[in-house]
């Protein structure tokens, strides 16, 4: 089970970051019709480097996070730490399984690929913990970029100290998977 | 060589005295310091300049604390340095060592005993900061050519001067650059005759 995609979501919901790690091909063309996308995918995918196929899920769990903030009842009480920041499980959608972690600064929200079968509860709450200090760690990275004082803040994340922070990351959790 | 050691030892029991801060806030400090002034300047070598003039002010006012709180501790420094040698190695060992924890080497001499490298591993006024890339240039000036530690060859040069050693300093390597360790570059201009004693000559 290994991590799709990741995405770092301002506050108003304006997207910081988003990226992939899966090693499919990138063609744009989701739907298999005649009309020519290579162009718009290359331009599009030098700007935000995430598949498009995963940007519609993102988006389905973004949505789902911001109804799960507004009920307000996310929260396990008592939780200190990165426990308190879990959103945990927001929706599945193609596969892929949607997690939300909430900071003062930003929402991440990773995708993760869905390979343990229902019946197997423990090991998908073991894999549960484990994006949770995923995202733990992607926040503290981000906290660190922000404390560089050439960043402008609330605009897209371009450090590249950061980019390899995350990589190193989804690598590290990969390899366990 | 005993003056080596004697500095190093000098610098680490001055610096256990000393009040510390935070690093954090520090970084963050200066950083906000230098991110004003590019607003106002625009140019980066307009803001090199004024970095190392806020360095000047600050190392004319540090050396004073520095010499009398060597004195204290009776360390004799209150000898002079027999050469640019232990300048170099009291300016390194003791004056980094004391107000920023920073562990500094020198070396670099030159043939003609004129001019000295300092070396710097971790940079405490960098940390966190990461120079933004060429091609995404703040309306037009290349960032690439801001000095961001120029405070550094300021603060020298204000605290040499006011010991008559006319200096001038530079940064050389930068790990904000790519470089793998900070270098600023001592050179000795000239030694000032001492100030005070030509009023009274007149008389």
């Amino acid at each position: 089970m290994s991590l799709a995609t990741l995405a770092v979501v301002g506050r108003d919901g304006a997207p910081l970051y988003l990226r992939d790690f899966a090693e499919g091909d990138n063609d744009g063309d989701l739907f298999g019709d005649e009309i020519d996308v290579a162009e718009t995918t290359q331009q599009q995918t030098a700007a935000w480097p995430c598949n498009v196929k995963y940007q519609f899920v993102l988006h389905a769990a973004c949505q789902r996070l911001e109804e799960s903030l507004k009920e307000n009842k996310w929260r396990v009480p008592g939780a200190t730490g990165a426990e308190a920041c879990w959103v945990g499980f927001l929706c599945l959608s193609d596969n892929l399984r949607a997690y939300g972690y909430v900071t003062t600064n930003a929402r991440y929200i990773t995708l993760v690929e869905d390979s343990i079968a229902p019946e197997k509860e423990q090991l998908q709450k073991a894999r549960d913990g484990e994006v949770c200090t995923l995202m733990a760690n992607v926040h503290k990275l981000h906290t660190e970029s922000l404390m560089n004082p050439f960043t402008p803040l609330g605009t897209k994340i371009t450090s590249k100290r950061f980019d390899a922070g995350v990589a190193g990351l989804a690598n590290a959790f990969n390899s366990k998977g | 060589m005993s003056s080596k050691t004697q500095a190093a030892q000098a610098g680490q029991a001055l610096w256990a005295k000393m009040p510390k801060a935070n690093a954090e806030l520090f970084a963050l400090t200066y950083g906000s310091l230098v991110t004003e002034l590019v607003r106002d300047y625009e140019d980066p070598i307009e803001v090199n300049n004024q970095l190392e003039r806020i360095g000047h002010s600050i190392g004319v006012r540090c050396v004073d604390e520095f010499l009398s709180k060597a004195d204290v501790a009776g360390l004799g420094l209150a000898t002079q340095c027999g050469s640019l040698r232990d300048t170099a190695e009291v300016v390194a060992k003791c004056g980094f060592k004391m107000f920023l924890g920073a562990n500094a080497e020198v070396g670099g001499f030159s043939p003609d005993q004129k001019s000295f490298s300092i070396y710097l591993q971790d940079n405490p006024l960098s940390t966190f900061v990461e120079l933004p890339p060429a091609d995404e240039s703040v309306g037009g000036d290349d960032l690439r050519k801001l000095k961001y530690s120029n405070l550094y060859c300021g603060v020298i040069r204000g605290a040499l001067e006011q010991v008559n050693l006319k200096v001038d300093c530079n940064i050389v390597r930068d790990t904000l650059k790519g470089d793998d360790m900070n270098e600023i570059r001592v050179e000795l201009k000239e030694v000032l005759a001492d100030g005070a004693g030509d009023d009274y000559k007149e008389e």
